[in-house]
């Protein structure tokens, strides 16, 4: 009985430190998606004549865009970092 | 005695419309659709563009001038509530900082203040080659117009690409002003409408005055388009 108790007990930390090990990657894998999104699309902005002030505060926008918020969402959390520099 | 009437009646006109050198333009803006043919874009940020194209269609422009200077802004406005966030985007795209010309020095500039600090930014937009295309007319308003074309290059201060913007220019000799949008112009009369890339100033309306006051900026120090968009690059990428 102690052993099957050890052996679930030893199964179920696995199971959590694999979640987690998982969750990380996913985690961090979207977050450098969305920081290659925003660089896209600061690049984007800028190449259709946009000035770069408008191109960046585009950006930081699309990068919360792309976490998952709509820009409702960000512009209720005190908006995009449009600020100059 | 009939003919002298005459005479004068058509000197007084051409001399009404020589003097038409200080007044004020506003303008409307439309922003094209810059993601029909980037249908990799997530949908989220392609909605958002919408909402900022919807928005700049309720800000107007201004442009004043004078003898010896002009200045464009955006007209101070509120935004619709909850459509603050688009509204600033719009604001921000459409108009980023004041633009002021002078006519004498031939030279123009944008004027922004980041952090308490002014820079008045050199644009070279004074060094356009305008190719004046006289059997293009149309007319804007009550003003005949004529169609200029120039091109202007940016580089893009993250990825060193250059690319070739056509400016199309509506100005009017009606108005013997060279002044217009953006800070371009220099042409033998006041640009009516203006399309820069995807962005188009159209004339909304124009009102002759006697004299306008422009405080035209000490400029001590320019600072060139490429070393100002530099600093928003590195504080962008030391965000992430």
């Amino acid at each position: 009985m102690k052993k099957l108790k050890r052996f679930f007990g030893v199964f179920a930390l696995t199971l959590f430190l694999m979640s987690m090990t998982s969750y990380d990657i996913k985690y961090s894998t979207k977050k450098t998606d969305c920081v290659e999104v925003a660089f896209d699309e600061m690049d984007t902005w800028i190449d259709h004549g946009f000035s770069v002030g408008a191109a960046t505060c585009y950006a930081n926008a699309a990068y919360a865009l792309c976490t998952g918020s709509s820009w409702q969402e960000i512009q209720d959390n005190g908006g995009a970092d449009c600020t100059d520099w | 005695m009939k003919k002298i009437i005459f005479i004068v009646f058509i000197l007084g006109n051409s001399l009404n419309t020589f003097a038409q050198t200080s007044g004020k333009v506003i303008y409307n803006v439309t922003i094209e659709d810059i993601y029909k043919d980037k249908t990799d874009t997530k949908k989220q940020i392609v909605d958002f563009f919408d909402e900022v194209r919807k928005q700049a269609s309720n800000i107007k422009l201004n442009l004043i001038f004078n003898k010896k200077y002009s200045k464009f802004q955006a007209i101070k406005s509120l935004p619709i509530e909850g459509y603050e966030m688009p509204y600033g985007m719009a604001k921000k795209i459409i108009s980023d900082g004041v633009y002021y010309q002078n006519k004498d020095s031939i030279k123009s500039f944008r004027h922004k203040t980041v952090s308490g600090e002014n820079f008045f930014i050199n644009e070279d937009k004074e060094i356009i080659n305008w190719e004046i295309q006289k059997h293009f007319k149309k007319k804007i308003g009550a003003f005949n117009c004529m169609k200029a074309i120039g091109s202007f290059n940016i580089t893009n201060s993250n990825s060193k690409k250059e690319n070739k913007f056509n400016i199309i220019a509506w100005f009017t000799t009606e108005i013997p002003a060279s002044y217009g949008p953006l800070g371009y112009g220099f042409l033998p009369g006041l640009i009516l409408e203006l399309k820069q890339g995807p962005i188009t100033y159209s004339f909304k309306s124009f009102e002759k005055l006697d004299d306008v006051y422009i405080k035209y900026p000490k400029v001590k120090k320019t600072i060139t388009s490429d070393e100002f968009n530099q600093r928003y690059i590195s504080a962008f990428k030391n965000k992430f």
